[in-house]
């Protein structure tokens, strides 16, 4: 053990060198000759260069807003909606030749780590399918909605396609929603570069706390960015739904994205009120009764699978 | 662990620069070695960032499953002693190959060479071990998702391996590690001598390797005792 050690010793020496030195040939041929010695000497090396470009991803870890208390255990969480039955619609990941296909059910967000050290939280009843190359990552949102924190590799571009709509990024993080006709696109960090299919001349390019819609016949609409409007956007990814002002028919469409219990408004006159509040993404019960009590209104919630807003039960 | 945004802003900064100029221009210092005024040649530059590159895949691809392997040959009733030789020695084959970019299953082609090590332990049969590239087998129950998030768990493991170094080894390795401090700038901020900053970086890092070891083989036995009880598929 002490000889092992020993050898530990040596190797740490060898590479703390060549991170803080100048490495001269005669450095080189200093290592060669104490890789020679022992045949041993070159996995000892490469072990402990391999520990220290760990620690080196250090900070782009903790950049990429990973919860370390939760990274065992909840990597994946089911936010189950109305019932049980979307618990048991477990996600499929499967691997299909070099193409990895990712998909979630109603209600149901999942994080995903990516074999290049990039993370994708997807949103729920969506669809991806991720292809690593050496030269560019390909992920294409075939529906729904994925944020990702792009892990840097300049070597590498990022690009999402969906649609005819793509965005490329480096090392950042985004999120790109289909839509018909095009894509919403939101950047929490860094910049991206988006463009439709076929009309790479017209390149729009967004910096953080942006976002703009891209439409599949290449049209570009940025979209004024609200104060906390991106983080506001992306609270789903810790399952939360936050509106600000928000029109309560663009509420429940929200509410509606996430659980099989949809939220009807009954009474036409109340959708443009508007709405503050945190909200779990899977509780429109709660939502709907802070509704009934902040606005007034009466709220049905005798039907299990629906909740009627601006009706008497049984109305 | 939770740095404030402004601060974490700061270390991408630096690190990007850091990397666009590539060798570590900004925080190296001359040592006191006889030879670093010598103009370094193409060849040695180019051992250098081999190595790098290496270590690199090495860490993001390799050590998050040594854990795993360690494992499966303790279930082979290895002892510990073995263990880390056949670990040892599967590094050394790892560090030998050629075009270890075009290994399309990393996790699998360590898993073979460890496989292959102990076969030829078995038989002490004097031959050159050889891996095919392509062996996959025996992973072929852990689920891609799984995979993925080995790097990560190696990470986490490293972190606290860290927070186990004595104070002073464990501010010093941050600050270059995470920070990207030259080690004269963390003498000047700590108020010690390059040699001392030089020396902790040294001896963090043989710690740091000693303790990955132990935490691995920890992690395998217990893996390995789950599984001869049927608790783990």
């Amino acid at each position: 053990m002490i000889e092992r050690r020993d050898m530990d010793q040596a190797a740490a020496d060898w590479v703390v060198r060549m991170t803080v030195a100048e490495w001269s040939d005669a450095d080189e041929d200093a290592l060669q000759g104490w890789l020679a010695a022992d045949s041993r000497h070159k996995g000892a090396l490469l072990q402990a260069q391999a520990l220290w470009t760990t620690l080196e991803d250090y900070d782009e870890a903790i950049a990429r807003d990973a919860m370390p208390k939760d990274r065992r255990v909840t990597r994946r969480w089911l936010v189950a909606g109305g019932g049980t039955a979307i618990a048991a619609s477990l996600a499929t990941a499967v691997l299909v030749s070099r193409g990895q296909h990712y998909s979630t059910a109603v209600g149901e967000i999942r994080r995903v780590p990516l074999s290049d050290g990039s993370i994708a939280s997807i949103n729920t009843d969506s669809a991806l399918e991720v292809a690593m190359a050496s030269s560019r990552r390909e992920i294409k949102l075939t529906k729904g909605e994925a944020w990702f924190q792009v892990a840097k590799d300049p070597a590498r571009p990022f690009v999402v396609a969906t649609g005819r709509v793509r965005v490329q990024a480096v090392g950042t993080a985004f999120s790109v929603r289909r839509r018909d006709g095009g894509a919403d696109i939101l950047v929490t960090e860094g910049v991206v570069e988006a463009w439709a299919d076929g009309a790479e001349g017209h390149v729009i390019r967004l910096g953080a706390g942006e976002s703009a819609f891209v439409s599949d016949d290449a049209a570009i609409r940025p979209v004024d960015p609200k104060p906390g409007g991106v983080d506001r956007s992306l609270a789903w990814r810790s399952g939360k739904i936050d509106l600000a002002s928000t029109p309560l028919e663009e509420a429940a469409a929200e509410f509606n994205r996430y659980n099989i219990r949809q939220i009807e408004i009954a009474d036409r006159a109340l959708a443009k009120e508007s709405l503050d509040g945190v909200f779990g993404i899977n509780d429109p019960t709660t939502f709907a009764m802070a509704v009934r009590n902040g606005l007034s209104v009466p709220v049905d919630l005798s039907d299990p699978q629906r909740i009627r807003i601006g009706i008497e039960p049984g109305g | 662990m939770a740095f404030p945004q402004t601060f974490r802003r700061k270390i991408c900064v630096k690190k990007n620069s850091r990397r666009s100029c590539g060798k570590f221009a900004l925080m190296s210092l001359p040592q006191n070695g006889p030879s670093t005024r010598e103009g370094r040649t193409t060849k040695s530059r180019e051992a250098l960032d081999r190595r790098r590159r290496i270590a690199a895949w090495v860490a993001r691809e390799v050590m998050p499953h040594e854990a795993r392997v360690r494992a499966w040959l303790g279930r082979r009733g290895m002892a510990r002693e073995d263990i880390d030789d056949v670990i040892q020695e599967s590094y050394c084959i790892l560090a030998a190959i050629d075009r270890f970019e075009e290994i399309a299953r990393p996790d699998g082609y360590f898993f073979q060479t460890a496989r292959h090590l102990v076969r030829r332990r078995a038989a002490r049969a004097k031959v050159v071990p050889f891996v095919p590239l392509l062996d996959d087998d025996h992973l072929d129950d852990q689920p891609d998702p799984e995979r993925d998030a080995a790097g990560r768990l190696a990470l986490a493991r490293v972190l606290l391996l860290l927070e186990k170094l004595p104070e002073r080894r464990r501010l010093v390795l941050r600050l270059n590690r995470v920070e990207g401090l030259s080690q004269r700038h963390i003498a000047e901020k700590l108020g010690l001598s390059e040699n001392v900053v030089d020396h902790e970086m040294r001896f963090g890092l043989a710690d740091l390797k000693q303790a990955w070891d132990a935490a691995c083989q920890t992690e395998g036995e217990a893996v390995a005792a789950l599984r001869s009880i049927g608790r783990l598929a």
